[in-house]
């Protein structure tokens, strides 16, 4: 039971974006996809989505080619945070997280659905805000409720007894402070373990690490490296693919996963051993 | 949502009470005196010209700028829905330069050809309909490559198309005879004075069509509001809503134009003024604004027959001299709350 991606070749305006990509997402997993500004990552996350058509090979969902599924259906299996977290001008937090119902709503009645939506604005810590309309929400209060939206699209789908689908987030983190970083990603960990299968394109390193099964590092379009974050997420990788130095990889006391801890002096012209 | 909803009933019930009270009002109102109970009671020659009035002239009168009012509310709705853009009404759509067009193509050239002479009075509302429609098909074929239609250049190209068709309309006006620019001027001005029962027989099946999709299209307009992208993620099929909304807006709009000519800011100002009660949901947005369309082109009409009564204002006239101030109110006012 897997979402992947099949040999892809992705080109953009006569660039190659992205070529030779073959990446199963496993259900129960999370993956967490990794690389420099420019990789190609979101562009990976916008195929396996189906928002974008591959110029080469295929995006398989349980072994069937999306092309070929509705708009509809594969709604019931994947569900994406997009980076693009619209204002949604007057529409009230509730209101909008009720829109990731979709043209699955009538599964529920109205008291249903809101009862899901408010179990899910308190999930991403929005209970304060339910009533709020969306464009008075800060930057990362709009992405949380973006991302309740998103849960809600698959917790309805998820009513006649669809296993828990396909959840693609593209940069969930970026505008959350350190708490409400740690929040999503429990989140997204606990959509795993329900046995949902997570994809998430990261650029803090350490939270990559921390809570990802699967570690994808994507660069110059293609896969450079992937597999546990303890065996990807070495200090060669960190220098030549991140432009790190020497000795910023450690090793969590009691994980031990590795975790990078910079030392430059920001002030100083440093040393560094590739630029990516 | 529980609020919304509450807040919503009450609207659509005062809604309901003003669209009745507004039609009583518009029935009992014009140059001629006459009683309402006349038509429960038509004995004498009172009773007789009652009749007269009330079913033959006012009556389709009045049915005629409610089913226009609301048909322009809710094709202005569907368009500010799917630009994402408060402004856009369904001009935008190419439909009415093209409507006018054909019509001004009719009323000077047209009028000596056989089926012209066919289709009699109704040569100059069919031509209009047609004209709206091909107008529609055309921006739409031109905005759409490998099945994908934009936007952007959906609007762009509306608003030159808009500027061609009103170039060509200005050489055929400057070609005109006097007689044909008096029907021009009439029409471009808008007017329910010609309105008939079998008027209404013509345009009710363009509407039914309309209401039947703006019935589907308002959930997926909602989820249009968050971006293409993340309403086909959401699971819309984001190119079949954009054409059926361009279809809803060339059925509501069309014939009604052709029918009744150019109504301006109905379009525009009634969708903003639902959302200032009832936020921007569509599926409550869509029926109050055809409601409240209704009432205000029904009440601009009244107005425009009463006002210099026994003479008539055009109602175009009506609805600009009271739709600017208003939509220079609700530009101010979005412009200090940052709502739009």
């Amino acid at each position: 039971m897997t979402l992947e991606l099949r040999d892809i070749i992705w080109r953009q305006g006569g660039c190659d974006i992205l070529h030779d990509i073959t990446l199963p997402f496993d259900r129960g997993n999370v993956t967490a996809i990794i690389g420099p500004n420019g990789a190609g990552k979101s562009s990976l996350l916008r195929l396996a989505s189906g928002l974008s058509t591959p110029t080469g090979g295929r995006v398989m969902l349980d072994g069937r080619s999306i092309a070929t599924l509705p708009a509809r259906k594969l709604a019931r299996h994947r569900a994406m945070l997009t980076q693009e977290s619209e204002a949604a001008g007057q529409f009230l937090v509730r209101q909008m997280v009720m829109m990731g119902a979709g043209m699955a709503a009538h599964r529920l009645d109205i008291v249903q659905q809101e009862l899901l939506a408010d179990a899910l604005v308190r999930r991403v810590g929005l209970e304060e805000f339910a009533n709020r309309q969306m464009m008075t929400l800060s930057g990362g209060e709009r992405q949380r409720a973006h991302l309740a939206r998103v849960l809600m699209q698959l917790e309805v789908a998820m009513t006649d007894g669809t296993l828990p689908g396909f959840l693609l987030l593209d940069e969930p983190i970026s505008a959350q402070d350190p708490a409400h970083q740690a929040l999503v990603l429990q989140l997204a960990r606990q959509h795993a373990r329900r046995g949902g299968g997570v994809a998430i394109v990261l650029h803090d390193l350490n939270w990559a690490a921390a809570c990802a099964d699967w570690l994808v590092v994507v660069h110059r379009g293609t896969i450079h490296a992937q597999g546990p974050p303890e065996t990807v997420l070495t200090q060669d990788l960190a220098c030549d693919i991140f432009g790190l130095q020497h000795g910023c990889v450690h090793r969590h006391e009691k994980t031990a996963r590795p975790f990078i801890l910079p030392h430059d002096n920001i002030d100083e012209e440093t040393d560094r051993c590739t630029s990516p | 949502m529980t609020g919304a909803m509450s807040r919503a009933a009450w609207l659509f019930a005062l809604l309901g009470v003003l669209l009745i009270l507004t039609m009583l009002l518009a029935l009992d109102t014009g140059a001629t005196t006459v009683r309402l109970r006349d038509l429960w009671h038509p004995a004498g020659a009172g009773g007789e010209m009652t009749r007269l009035v009330l079913r033959d002239i006012r009556g389709p009168r009045i049915v005629m700028a409610c089913l226009t009012g609301a048909a322009l509310a809710v094709a202005g709705t569907i368009m500010q829905g799917l630009f994402r853009n408060p402004l856009a009404d369904p001009g935008l759509a190419g439909v009415s330069s093209a409507a006018a067009l054909a019509t001004t193509c009719i009323i000077v050239l047209g009028g000596s050809g056989p089926w012209v002479s066919w289709l009699g009075r109704w040569a100059i509302p069919c031509a209009g309909i047609a004209g709206s429609f091909t107008g529609m098909g055309l921006l739409y074929l031109f905005a759409t490559r490998g099945g994908v239609t934009s936007m952007t250049a959906m609007l762009l190209a509306g608003v030159a198309f808009g500027a061609f068709s009103g170039a060509l309309t200005g050489v055929l006006i400057f070609r005109a005879n006097d007689a044909a620019l008096r029907d021009l001027t009439f029409w471009t001005m808008g007017s329910f004075s010609g309105a008939t029962w079998r008027g209404i027989g013509l345009l009710v099946p363009f509407l039914l069509v309309a209401g039947g999709l703006a019935v589907y299209l308002a959930a997926p307009l909602n989820a249009m509001l968050l971006n293409e992208h993340n309403a086909h993620l959401m699971g819309y099929p984001v190119e079949r809503i954009k054409s059926l909304s361009m279809l809803a807006v060339a059925c509501a709009t069309g014939p009604a134009v052709s029918l009744v000519g150019a109504i301006g800011f109905v379009g525009v100002v009634v969708p903003h003024l639902v959302r200032l009660v009832v936020g921007p949901d569509h599926r409550i947005v869509l029926p109050a604004s055809a409601m409240l369309g209704a009432i205000l082109l029904t009440g601009a009409d009244t107005m425009a027959r009463t006002l210099a009564s026994p003479a008539e204002v055009p109602v175009g006239i009506v609805t600009a001299l009271l739709g600017t101030p208003a939509f220079v109110w609700l530009l101010a006012r979005s412009h200090r709350t940052g709502i739009t």
